[in-house]
């Protein structure tokens, strides 16, 4: 059922208006390849200029695994010690995190009840789509025979296509997930670059390299990361007293995290610990093992939302600007009940570099990707696309949140009551497949291109702002110029 | 609770709660909204909006609250929060010297910044975490002097920041001053209900919009400022609806 509804439906490749060739895919891949500064590799199909010398350059600290002579076994030995040294005395007994866990849990270990969604809710979706992904994955299962690739714990999928654009759409087979994100993301020829890096930095973390600031907050963060999942929080064992003084054991994927989270500090000073990269990491550990989980925190920091982990967090601002021009721009309707500001005034985002306060609401939207926003596999089906077509999916999707609410929304009187609705709506959208589906069937038409374009609009703009602040002249902008663009990159600088 | 009575005037009040990362914002709003604690919430991203409503005997407020993200790069965004708002929690971890130099940060910030007029409140929370009893504000008013003593005390002491310091900077600056423990519930209605009845009553005049509080954009002291110091004022007894 499903699964027809969803396949007949025009995703973005039959919707007519955009034919997508597997030459306009190239086309968008390099593009969005350039946009991001040639950060990252992209996927097997491109050609790739140096995209690892951005990471070799990007700190001071930042380690040359070809300059440090420390042997593998000198590394391994440190970082034992890190291990056991953070891990005090009782080294626990974890329990195998093998799935299935018990009926209260879902596929991944989390909770399956929430705030906003009943276990009844729950289960009644989640029959249908268990069937679906069964189905799915027999497709995928000869999609990836067809391609003549391997089908037990696949490590590499088909080049990029329609096709497999749109079984991406229709989601990743939970278990391959993460070598899926991993190869499409571009992960393979970063971590073919860089060996050794991971290995070296959790040395230096070792030696206490992690400035203190972030040290303490990324020990305080731990246990408040998937504290509903099993794998991050083990249930109590049933004897142990409410008040039980004994400090509950560390799991293996709670150390996981720590060394993820230093490794990454160390390696970008420019964002070292930003809240939200906490659940970022969390979510990848589930799926794929701490090195590559290390390298897709980076490709997420800085290949698709660059600057908006940074300690000015200029990239989220920008991004939350973008954001609201796209609803301005298609949801008319929608724009005039979010736009106010909390005086009564209203905000043009397409004049003005100020956000109105829903941004507020919809900061974590794209730091965290989604995650705490919508239920976790809808995070997940979010995610599969996002890694393979890029943040444009992020832009369509929380586009997709204030269609499917729009209703509500607009029934809004009190203006203050906006704020719970549109924080309130994504939670409850546990049914990924009509999230997707209208995501793709509605705003198919936002490219990556438009979005780079506005991108860069929201950047000078804040570089002018602070040219202003700075006292320095700066040229009145006539939309865009070449001229006067020019003008103000030599202010920027 | 009971509402049959005759309609109450209600007005809204805005309130942020600000504060350093993990000293218990979202879990004192947590305590406040749905009688709940979690042991490990979840870091703050941006920010959560809530309200819930507060009676008082001549009239109902509801509060419209901020929760604000605690880690130091957010700090960026505070003043699209505290621009409009009539009253600020300002939260530190008592437990956490350090957290008490962030709250008197946020303290001078909002005295320059925000509203003439807005109700500060000064919180020290996680007060389940000292050896003393719970549930009893009484141990706030003798002083606690010399309990900001060097490392954990024997039987488990975690107060690193005496009562008597905390109250008395509050008193100084003009600000309510509560300890809290969102765990236990001590204390937590006793906060929101002590700032819907400090917030003077011409800026509750519309209950929406920019309110009364908004009108001057001067930013000098207040000499008008509430001037509450403490749990003692009994404005407790004044329960809030939940
Ligand atoms: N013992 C104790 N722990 C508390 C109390 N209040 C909060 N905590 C714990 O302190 C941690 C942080 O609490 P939060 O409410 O998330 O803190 P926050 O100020 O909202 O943090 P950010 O959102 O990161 O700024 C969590 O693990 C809570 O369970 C309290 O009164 N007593
Ligand atoms: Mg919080």
């Amino acid at each position: 059922m499903y699964e027809n509804g969803f396949q007949d439906s025009g995703v973005e490749d039959n919707a007519g208006t955009r034919p997508a060739t597997a030459n306009s895919e190239q086309r968008r891949v390099s593009r969005l390849s350039e946009a991001m500064n040639d950060a990252l590799a992209p996927p097997a199909n491109v050609i790739i200029r140096d995209s690892a010398a951005i990471f070799r350059n990007s700190g001071l600290n930042t380690p040359s695994p070809y300059d440090t002579p420390s042997s593998m076994d000198g590394a391994l030995e440190v970082h034992d010690q890190y291990f056991a040294q953070k891990d005090s005395s009782s080294r626990p007994v974890t329990r195998p995190s093998t799935a299935p866990f018990d009926a209260t849990r879902d596929r991944y270990g989390f909770r399956k009840k929430t705030q906003y969604v009943s276990v009844a809710q729950y289960e009644a979706w989640n029959g249908p789509y268990t069937e679906y992904l069964t189905r799915r994955r027999k497709k995928w299962v000869i999609l990836l025979k067809e391609s003549g690739l391997i089908t037990d714990r696949p490590t590499r999928f088909p080049p990029k296509s329609v096709k497999v654009k749109r079984f991406v759409r229709k989601g990743i087979p939970p278990d391959w997930r993460g070598e899926a994100w991993f190869y499409y993301a571009g992960g393979p020829s970063m971590i073919a670059k860089q060996p050794g890096v991971y290995t070296e930095l959790l040395r230096q973390a070792s030696m206490g390299e992690v400035t203190e600031t972030d040290n303490e907050i990324i020990e305080r963060d731990l246990n408040r990361t998937f504290p509903d999942n099993i794998k991050f929080k083990p249930d109590r064992p049933p004897d142990s007293g409410r008040d039980s003084q004994i400090p509950e054991p560390e799991t293996p994927l709670l150390q996981s995290l720590r060394r993820v989270l230093h490794a990454f500090s160390i390696y970008n000073p420019k964002i070292g610990y930003c809240q939200s990269l906490n659940f970022l990491a969390g979510l990848l550990l589930l799926f794929m093992n701490e090195e590559k989980s290390f390298w897709m925190l980076n490709i997420i920091t800085r290949v698709y939302l660059p600057g908006t982990h940074e300690v000015n967090l200029e990239g989220a601002n920008v991004d939350l600007g973008v954001l609201m021009t796209s609803i301005k721009e298609s949801m008319p309707s929608v724009w005039t009940k979010i736009a106010g500001e909390l005086d009564g005034s209203t905000i043009d985002p397409s004049k003005s570099m100020r956000l109105p306060p829903i941004t507020l609401c919809t900061t974590a939207w794209f730091m965290s990707c989604f995650i705490g926003t919508l239920p976790i596999e809808t995070v997940l089906r979010v995610w599969d696309s996002f890694f393979y077509e890029g943040s444009k999916t992020l832009f369509r999707i929380a586009l997709t949140i204030f269609k499917l609410g729009e209703q509500e929304i607009k029934a809004v009187n009190d203006p203050m009551e906006i704020f719970q609705v549109v924080q309130t709506i994504p939670r409850r959208m546990l049914d990924c497949n009509v999230v997707l589906e209208t995501c793709f069937k509605k705003f198919a038409n936002l490219s990556q291109g438009t979005i780079e374009q506005r991108r860069e609009e929201r950047r000078r703009g804040y570089a002018d702002e602070r040219a202003r602040a700075n006292g320095e002249p700066v040229v009145v902008r006539r939309k865009g110029t070449v001229f006067t663009r020019r003008k103000e990159r030599k202010v920027d600088r | 609770m009971a509402e049959a009575t005759a309609p109450k005037p209600s007005s809204s009040v805005k309130l942020v709660l600000l504060g350093e990362a993990a000293v218990g914002k979202s879990s004192l709003v947590l305590r406040f909204v749905n009688n709940d604690f979690q042991e490990n919430k979840e870091p703050t991203i941006g920010a959560a909006f809530l309200t819930q409503k507060c009676n008082l005997p001549t009239r109902t407020i509801k509060f419209e609250i901020w929760d604000t993200a605690g880690q130091e790069r957010f700090a960026s965004l505070a003043p699209m929060y505290y621009r409009n708002a009539q009253s600020a929690l300002v939260v530190y971890d008592l437990t956490k010297p350090t957290s008490l130099i962030k709250a008197k940060h946020w303290v001078a910030e909002l005295q320059r910044q925000a509203s003439p007029g807005i109700v500060i409140a000064l919180v020290g929370n996680k007060l389940d975490l000292t050896n003393e009893t719970a549930n009893s504000s009484n141990s706030l008013s003798d002083g606690g002097d010399g309990e900001a003593a060097e490392g954990e005390d024997a039987d488990g002491d975690a107060r690193r920041v005496s009562t008597a310091e905390a109250k008395s900077y509050a008193e100084e600056e003009g600000l309510l001053f509560f300890e809290t423990s969102a765990k236990l519930g001590t204390n937590v209605t006793e906060v929101f209900t002590a700032i819907a009845n400090a917030i003077p009553e011409t800026s509750l005049k519309g209950t929406r919009g920019p309110g009364a509080a908004q009108a001057n954009a001067g930013r000098t002291e207040d000499p008008s400022r509430v001037n509450l110091t403490g749990p003692r004022d009994n404005a407790s007894k004044e329960g809030c609806a939940c």
